[in-house]
């Protein structure tokens, strides 16, 4: 889906001065990475704001100037309705009670989770309360970030995902062998499995060069008898 | 009345409504008060500042002003400066007749804050 960013004035200087950037995207996982990759000063920038090294965090507003919450970072899918314009704004925010300020702003900043990783394991599970760093903090922002909803959720998810493995028998991959093969291949095999379900699948940016599927090949052997199975790796002992 | 009795004023009458949860505005770069939304999920104790009002006041935000309620000293908190990390904007923090303004020096890289008074309108 097509996103045009709106960047607002006082971010655009992360931006080369650019106002409005347009790039592909199916989530805001895209969207921020897009950011990231084209311009090395917002990248940089967001390294901060995502370790908490600055205390600057960010927020997206959809087309219809609403904000978009973490629930929606959730889902993590734009929708074509709301989601073909996204505006990036400065998040201002304050608190008068120390340390519960970052679990607070998690509701809407776009880095509130890269926080909540970088403060460890308990801080994972604590929500932004993780960049505190101490153990009353990840505690409050669990009970903050983990509202029964958002438990039940996880669980569900959790069985569903489960059911869906055990549906799905991964297939046996081709065996490893460098035993002694001999077979014509003139013709054209069935495309093979060479992987299977849940394996990851990275994701690249910008230009790639992607190979085909292997259609056919051959080692010609020469000079040896004509019973004797060559191995390919004793050639060149 | 001044700008700055005018500004004042406005804030503190924002404030006051709002209690005891705490209030947020823009002011402008003329100097006027615009209220706008809290969204923090405890407002009582926190403020966010609506980030569709930013989009609005995009060219033409001088400052932020949040309140304490019932502070009768309210200094700016630790995050509350940790907040103040934009350095385009000033921010003031109040509560009846008290303001304090605070904002980020990039020349000495830490938040500076004075009694908010009319010579800091420039």
């Amino acid at each position: 889906m097509r996103v045009k960013i709106h960047i607002h004035k006082i971010l655009q200087k992360y931006t080369k001065g650019l106002a409005v950037y347009e790039c592909e995207a199916k989530d805001f996982t895209d969207v921020k990475n897009a950011l990231k990759n084209i311009f090395p000063k917002f990248n940089d920038y967001y390294s901060l704001v995502s370790n908490g090294s600055s205390g600057e965090n960010l927020a997206f507003l959809d087309k219809n100037k609403k904000v978009i919450t973490s629930n929606h970072y959730e889902i993590n899918t734009l929708n074509k309705n709301n989601h073909t314009e996204i505006y990036l704004i400065p998040l201002v925010y304050g608190s008068g009670k120390a340390g519960k300020m970052l679990a607070i702003v998690a509701i809407v900043a776009i880095a509130a989770f890269a926080i909540s990783s970088a403060g460890g394991l308990g801080a994972l599970f604590g929500g932004a309360g993780g960049a505190a760093g101490g153990a009353g903090g990840a505690a409050g922002g669990f009970a903050s970030f983990f509202t029964p909803q958002k438990l039940f959720g996880m669980v569900f998810r959790l069985i569903i995902s489960q059911i869906i493995s055990s549906l799905n028998k991964p297939p046996k991959k081709p065996a490893e062998t460098d035993a002694p093969v001999r077979k014509d291949n003139n013709i054209f095999e069935g495309l093979a499995n060479t992987t299977a379900p849940g394996t990851n699948v990275p994701i690249h940016y910008g230009q790639m060069r992607v190979s085909g599927q292997l259609i056919s090949g051959f080692v010609e052997t020469l000079n040896h008898p004509k019973d004797e199975d060559p191995r390919v790796g004793d050639r060149f002992a | 009345m001044t700008v700055y009795q005018k500004l004042l004023e406005d804030m503190s009458k924002h404030a006051a409504g709002e209690y005891p949860k705490e209030c947020c505005g823009i002011i402008t770069k003329d100097f006027e008060y615009v209220p706008c939304k809290n969204i923090s999920p405890k407002p009582k104790e926190s403020f966010v500042l609506d980030p569709v009002a930013l989009l609005d006041y995009e060219d033409t935000c001088w400052g932020v002003f949040h309140s304490h309620p019932g502070d009768e000293n309210p200094l700016p908190s630790e995050d509350d400066k940790k907040g103040a990390a934009f350095d385009e904007y000033k921010f003031i923090v109040g509560f009846g007749n008290k303001f304090y303004l605070y904002w980020l020096d990039r020349n000495i890289d830490a938040i500076r804050f004075d009694d908010f008074k009319e010579e800091h309108l420039i």
